[in-house]
């Protein structure tokens, strides 16, 4: 996808504009594939009447990766789905996003994958290149064609599922980070939340000092920080900030170009922000895979990069949930605003038995039904018209921020060897970020590391 | 030849005689001598014949010889969890026959309750592996109960697992704790195995404890050395699940010991010909020590 962020005016987004680029959200690996799922011929053609018609005992595992709010939303929804059709049982399983996308690569390996499992959008590529994912039957998931689901969708939306005319899966969230802020912690600090709220990584350094709360020589409350708890979320902050800087992950011709001139000039901003700036202490991090967001939930950081749904995550801690706010994610140059874009799409096993992948996309039908209940409950945005064009939606708080930062996002690195890149990014932010690494080194190591990964 | 030959192998025929009951005898190894076949024979070679293809779980392998080895030879990733697991074996291992021992004579002797304290000591071996993993884990965070003990002497707060310099000994500290009431348990019954007559004659003559130790107790405990030197290495060598659980490998890949890069490479990156590559060449380094080990007690002996 075209970065949106090449606009001279990046903060005037017209409707029209977000239909156009908000879809990237769910797209993650976008590519095409000659490949088609072995389950395409089942799927579309004897499982077509199997969910409504089937009435015989039907048990479907579904995996989700682990979101506590989520995970009682779909609980819910299970059981609403159980009423209305009594033969339908689920075993349902949840993990850490990270747990989550480990265990399902040795069992979709093995030939043990659940039947229905929600991917991380920069996933779809590695899996339908594997043949592991069943196409969408679309009068299954209430459309009569695909033409008729791609114009429910924003446009963009289904691009990274689409391979070989066919879709691998339907969307159920698409996000990119911006800034979060407590705002009791500026006027703490003697700050306007709205005036000194930063806008560029200038801005994160100057006022990320001044937020810093220390007890003698010890940091007890952090200005601002990355987070280390998942190598997916460090991929949705290095991406962008190399982006930023003129550079990426991997060059055009697919090589790694992680260490060039103006990735390393990237991550030693990072690296600077904590150790010369001093705004933050990687040490001090009781974030884990499961809550993401602890530090800031906990009121022991105040700039903290995360998604539309981390609003959710906030109520347990009133005093934060009341004061926080969200600016668009910082940027090297506000003129061409750069952030990552990712999703989540519920997908369904191609090895999967034919009446079991009815029921489980007549089950994701139901599931997404209302976008606007997943905004209202989950924070979840999704990308379909339907959602955006809702009353209840337009008054999302900050919504504007995060259409915006979902706009100008690109989606992270196109590789059926993401896991391995992703590994090999992790290990170099950890040398750089946790352990004061020399960055040209740690970047000269993991374009070594991913070279070999993808071949070159 | 031919007759000479010829009566040989009847006369050799003849003289071979089954034992009585061998059909039997036979019949009760046969079942687990199949599955020692189907379950840890046929696995071995599977995985030497696929490290010698391209094989990613889902497509047919395709043969492409040595080059998964070559591969290994240049791995910059390989090299540093070998070298992890290196440290792994030896940190756990040298300090668990040190400290099984101590445990072992201690728990021969009459103290009191030994019998309660044998029990205790041996707790966490018969802990299930992954919640002792996630505890521990807990007790290694920044705040956790490892760093408020610390710190009533003094001591800074130590970033355990995600400090490159700290990953390791920690994980060394937890492989210790779970390995030595194990060993412990085999020193203790190649300990029960000395007769007594031996150190009460030695105290006719007037040794001292220490020269019993020496004189008495090591030189009878050889054997069960050797096992206890081959098993920990073996045990400590296919760890994985406290570094998966603890670090996922991290930080840096400074924990990723070579069981956690083979599991990774083979089903998390689908690289399964790598992976078994990676198998053979930690089954081979096993297998060499276990050789000089032996050959070594052999030569001592």
């Amino acid at each position: 996808m075209k970065n949106a962020g090449c606009s001279s005016k990046p903060r005037d987004l017209s409707r029209r504009r977000f239909l156009s680029l908000a879809g990237t959200a769910a797209v993650g690996a976008a590519g095409t594939s000659l490949l088609t799922g072995p389950g395409a011929l089942a799927a579309t053609t004897g499982a077509g009447s199997a969910a409504p018609a089937t009435k015989k005992p039907i048990t479907i595992s579904y995996w989700n990766h682990q979101h506590p709010p989520l995970i009682d939303f779909l609980k819910v929804k299970m059981e609403a789905y159980r009423q209305k059709n009594p033969n339908v049982s689920f075993e349902f399983q949840f993990a850490s996003n990270k747990d989550h996308l480990q265990k399902l690569a040795v069992a979709m390996g093995t030939g043990t994958g659940p039947d229905m499992f929600n991917l991380h959008s920069a996933y779809t590529l590695g899996y339908q290149s594997k043949k592991l994912l069943a196409p969408v039957p679309p009068e299954l998931v209430g459309y009569k064609s695909y033409t008729e689901m791609r114009a429910e969708f924003l446009s963009g939306a289904l691009d990274g599922l689409t391979f070989d005319g066919q879709i691998y899966g339907v969307p159920m969230q698409s996000n990119a980070f911006s800034l979060f802020i407590n705002k009791k912690h500026f006027q703490e600090a003697g700050l306007d939340p709205v005036k000194d709220a930063p806008k560029t990584w200038d801005d994160v350094a100057k006022v990320g000092k001044k937020l810093v709360k220390m007890d003698g020589n010890r940091m007890v409350r952090e200005g601002f920080d990355f987070g280390y708890h998942l190598p997916t979320w460090i991929m949705y902050q290095v991406q962008p900030i190399i982006q930023q800087h003129g550079g990426d992950i991997l060059d055009p011709a697919g090589k790694a170009a992680v260490n060039s001139p103006q990735a390393i000039k990237a991550l030693q901003m990072m690296q600077d922000l904590l150790y010369v700036q001093r705004v933050g202490d990687p040490t001090l991090t009781t974030n884990t895979p499961a809550n993401a967001n602890d530090d800031f939930v906990q009121g022991k950081l105040s700039l903290w990069l995360t998604g539309p749904w981390a609003i959710e995550t906030l109520k347990p801690n009133p005093e934060v949930y009341q004061n926080y706010a969200v600016v668009p994610h910082p940027q090297v140059n506000p003129a061409k605003p750069i952030t990552a874009v990712y999703g989540f799409n519920l997908c369904v096993n191609a090895a999967a038995p034919p009446d079991k992948q009815a029921v489980a996309w007549d089950f994701i039908r139901f599931l997404t039904a209302d976008p606007i209940e997943w905004m209202n409950k989950l924070a979840f945005p999704i990308p379909r018209k339907k959602w955006y064009e809702a009353a209840g939606a337009q008054q999302f708080p900050y919504l504007k921020v995060f259409i915006d930062d979902i706009a100008y996002g690109r989606p992270l690195v196109k590789s059926t060897h993401f896991d391995e890149i992703l590994g090999s990014m992790e290990r170099a932010v950890q040398r750089i970020m946790l352990n004061k690494g020399n960055v040209k080194e740690a970047l000269d190591l993991s374009a070594v590391e991913i070279n070999k990964a993808v071949g070159k | 030849m031919g007759a000479a030959v010829r009566r040989a192998v009847r006369d050799g025929a003849a003289g071979f005689r089954l034992p009585p009951h061998a059909g039997w005898g036979i019949a009760f190894v046969l079942p687990a001598f199949l599955l020692l076949l189907i379950f840890r024979v046929y696995p071995i070679l599977s995985a030497v014949a696929v490290s010698f293809t391209d094989y990613d779980l889902f497509s047919t392998p395709s043969f492409t010889g040595l080059s998964n080895y070559s591969q290994l030879a240049t791995d910059p990733q390989f090299r540093q969890s070998l070298l992890a697991s290196i440290t792994y074996v030896v940190g756990v291992s040298i300090p668990t026959w040190g400290i099984a021992l101590a445990l072992a004579l201690a728990f021969d002797e009459r103290v009191p309750f030994r019998n309660l304290l044998r029990t205790g000591a041996f707790m966490p071996v018969v802990m299930t592996a992954v919640p002792v993993a996630v505890v521990w884990k807990f007790l290694f965070h920044p705040f956790g109960l490892v760093n408020v003990f610390l710190s009533r002497f003094g001591v800074d707060r130590i970033n355990w697992l995600t400090d490159q310099s700290t990953a390791m000994p920690a994980l060394i500290i937890v492989g210790i704790w779970r390995a030595v009431p194990y060993f412990m348990v085999i020193f203790l019954a190649g300990l029960q195995a000395i007769p007594r007559d031996y150190y009460e004659a030695a105290s006719l003559d007037g040794a001292s404890a220490v020269s019993k130790f020496r004189h008495i107790t090591l030189p009878l405990l050889r054997r069960t050395s050797v096992l206890v030197i081959i098993m920990t290495v073996i045990v400590t060598m296919k760890a994985i699940m406290n570094p998966l659980i603890m670090t996922g490998g991290g930080p840096a890949g400074m924990t990723r010991v070579l069981p956690l890069l083979i599991y990774q490479t083979g089903f998390q990156y689908y690289r399964m010909g790598l992976a078994s590559a990676m198998s053979v060449v930690m089954l081979l380094l096993v297998l060499l020590f276990t050789v000089w080990q032996l050959r070594l007690f052999r030569e001592k002996t």
